[in-house]
């Protein structure tokens, strides 16, 4: 039963009911996998799907979202199949997630401390004391000072960076085989962001848990991630180890994102590089390649016909015609 | 904690003296004297004057406010001008009537209008919904006099079996109760379901729900808490308010509560009633955001933190 992927997603497809009766599919046949003790990002704009899809892993979409197609295996379970109840169990348990605004992710009328408590009683039978110890050994490990007094804290009384590392602790505390973290960052200073990550690199270590980060932030995928997976518009256009993908990027979408990061000793002469318009609206993408409307190397086929997610050497996937003629 | 609470007891210092200025003005600017409403259109100059010279009416205002003032600050609140009897022996034996009154009427609302609110929350776009959001809108909506009068109309001379009027029994405050219960349940009931629908979309039940929390603990331990502190305030306040709105409900049914006697001391220039009860209210009604401030504090931390540092 030890199957190398822990996770494995394939061919999902979300299909949200819009008010006029059509359809729209903001996850659209999507597949990859997470290894067993590997990172994988799940890299792209806001509105490409991406958060969307963990939430379907996690099985809180929001009402009018559904599943139509695809399967979700987890550690060799079908989770899509699974009676709620059960999916309960695995929720916070061995699957656990955090969140992009630690600000308003805590509940803010009770102690932070009995929140991740509560994460505790409802998957093991320990006693409240037991528990409580655990949260605060938790608290010690995830780098939260003055631990047994920040138990009975409230979450307005601290600052992002702690908040975040009590969501992480509040992820932690069951001892989770996979952690999904979207954005987990994007809300926090630059100098706490890598304090959080590098806590969540050490955790992966003494653990051996995976975990999925989402993020629209390149350096994170570079500090973080062994494996990437570049969405568009509700599909994975790319698909490389770390190393592959920052050295021979092969989607215009992906070369987009990379150019648009700020360098210390980039050509100081032309302003930051962007990527020219905005990810298409919802049910109201293009024919053809999803991103030909962006594409500076976009042609006629590009604009009539979809490309298919194709091996480009090395299990290297790419979603384009001519990825050989970008750069 | 305790600084602010002290504070707060000084703030109904100057409240209650700004309150008896108001009523004590306004009282004097309505036309007409006690002399003349106590003897009627028949009675002379002479025997008005007279009336209004014993009752010491005849003393220019400010002198008599400070008359007033200092004897109730001694704990006296002078004498009724036509009842001849202390106003505390007039009003303390019917304020337990209007209290009665209002504590039943908030009780019933809070029981009647939370879990209709939170069923219609959860129940949200469904025929529940609608259905109770429809009905509630319509007792918000009905004047409390009518209402009063379509249920004596209904339960006393119909059906016969509550009483229209007078006090005694528990029977005889189900409808005044009812009157006042029925419009506040509804204002109630519509407040907590959009408040729950509120907290529903906060990011802190998303993070409950991957914690593995069933839907019943996040309604019950998650969102209800949060939910229920803005309907707190308001059951308080309108309970403050129900002291007052009782005049409606005591009117109708033949009560004798406070209402009433603020009621018919207005028609007869009672001054020293009038200013009695509406100070009596008053202080009354601020204790009760006292209390409620104390409930806050107790449910909700960053508003006991915010007390603590100002």
């Amino acid at each position: 039963m030890a199957d190398e992927n822990l996770l494995v997603i394939d061919g999902l497809r979300d299909v949200l009911k819009l008010k006029n009766g059509e359809a729209a599919y903001p996850v659209d046949g999507v597949s990859f996998t997470v290894p067993r003790s590997k990172t994988v990002g799940l890299v792209g704009e806001s509105g490409c799907g991406k958060s969307m899809t963990a939430r379907t892993v996690m099985r809180i979409l929001d009402k009018g979202i559904s599943v139509a197609e695809g399967h979700i295996t987890f550690d060799g379970e079908d989770l899509l199949a699974l009676p709620e109840p059960q999916m309960r169990d695995i929720r916070g348990n061995r699957i656990a997630m955090i969140f992009q605004e630690p600000m308003t992710a805590l509940n803010p009328s009770i102690s932070v401390g009995k929140q991740v408590r509560e994460a505790i009683l409802l998957h093991e039978k320990v006693s409240r004391a037991e528990a409580k110890e655990r949260v605060i050994q938790m608290f010690r490990e995830v780098g939260i000072p003055e631990a047994d007094r920040r138990y009975k804290s409230y979450p307005h009384q601290l600052s992002g960076g702690l908040r975040q590392r009590i969501c992480i602790a509040m992820g932690m505390i069951c001892n989770p085989d996979l952690l999904i973290a979207d954005e987990p960052t994007t809300a926090l200073d630059v100098t706490v962001e890598a304090q959080i990550l590098e806590l969540m690199k050490r955790l992966q270590r003494e653990s051996g848990m995976s975990i999925l980060i989402i993020t629209h932030n390149l350096g994170v995928v570079a500090d973080i991630c062994d494996e990437v997976n570049v969405m568009y518009a509700g599909q994975i256009v790319e698909h490389a180890t770390k190393a592959e993908i920052f050295n021979r990027p092969l989607h215009p979408y992906t070369i987009g994102l990379m150019d648009a990061i700020p360098r210390v000793n980039g050509d100081m002469e032309h302003d930051l590089h962007t990527i020219p318009g905005t990810v298409p609206a919802l049910g109201n993408f293009p024919e053809g390649c999803r991103f030909c409307t962006r594409c500076p190397f976009a042609d006629e086929r590009c604009r009539t016909q979809a490309p298919a997610l194709e091996d480009a050497g090395d299990g290297h996937l790419v979603r384009c015609f001519k990825p050989q003629e970008v750069r | 904690m305790l600084k602010y609470m002290i504070k707060r007891i000084l703030f109904i210092i100057p409240s209650v003296f700004i309150v008896s200025v108001l009523t004590f003005v306004v009282l004097s600017l309505s036309p007409g004297t006690p002399g003349q409403a106590a003897l009627g259109i028949n009675a002379t100059q002479e025997q008005i004057d007279a009336f209004n010279h014993s009752v010491g009416y005849d003393r220019p205002l400010p002198e008599r406010y400070i008359d007033y003032m200092a004897g109730a600050l001694q704990g006296d609140f002078g004498e009724s001008y036509t009842q001849h009897n202390d106003v505390a022996a007039i009003l303390i034996p019917k304020f337990p009537t209007t209290l009665t009154v209002a504590f039943l009427a908030v009780l019933f609302s809070a029981a009647l209008g939370i879990p209709i609110g939170v069923l219609a929350a959860l129940k949200k776009g469904t025929a529940v919904d609608v259905g109770t959001t429809t009905i509630a809108l319509v007792f918000a909506s009905i004047p409390s006099f009518w209402l009063g009068l379509m249920l004596m109309l209904l339960f006393s001379l119909q059906l016969g079996i509550l009483p229209s009027h007078g006090i005694g029994t528990w029977k005889n405050l189900v409808l005044p109760v009812a009157t006042l219960a029925l419009p506040s349940a509804a204002y109630v009931a519509r407040m907590v379901r959009i408040t729950m629908l509120d907290e529903f979309n906060q990011d802190y039940v998303r993070t409950a729900r991957a914690k593995g929390a069933s839907e019943n603990r996040i309604v019950f331990i998650h969102v209800i808490r949060n939910a229920m502190m803005p309907v707190l305030t308001n059951l308080g306040m309108s309970f403050a308010g129900l002291l007052g709105g009782a005049i409606i409900a005591e009117q109708v049914f033949g009560l004798p509560g406070f209402g009433s006697a603020i009621l018919n001391a207005i028609n007869m220039k009672d001054t020293p009633i009038v200013l009695g009860a509406t100070l009596f209210l008053s202080f009354t009604y601020m204790i009760i955001m006292l209390v409620l401030d104390l409930v806050n504090a107790l449910l909700n931390p960053k508003f006991r933190d915010s007390i603590e540092k100002a």
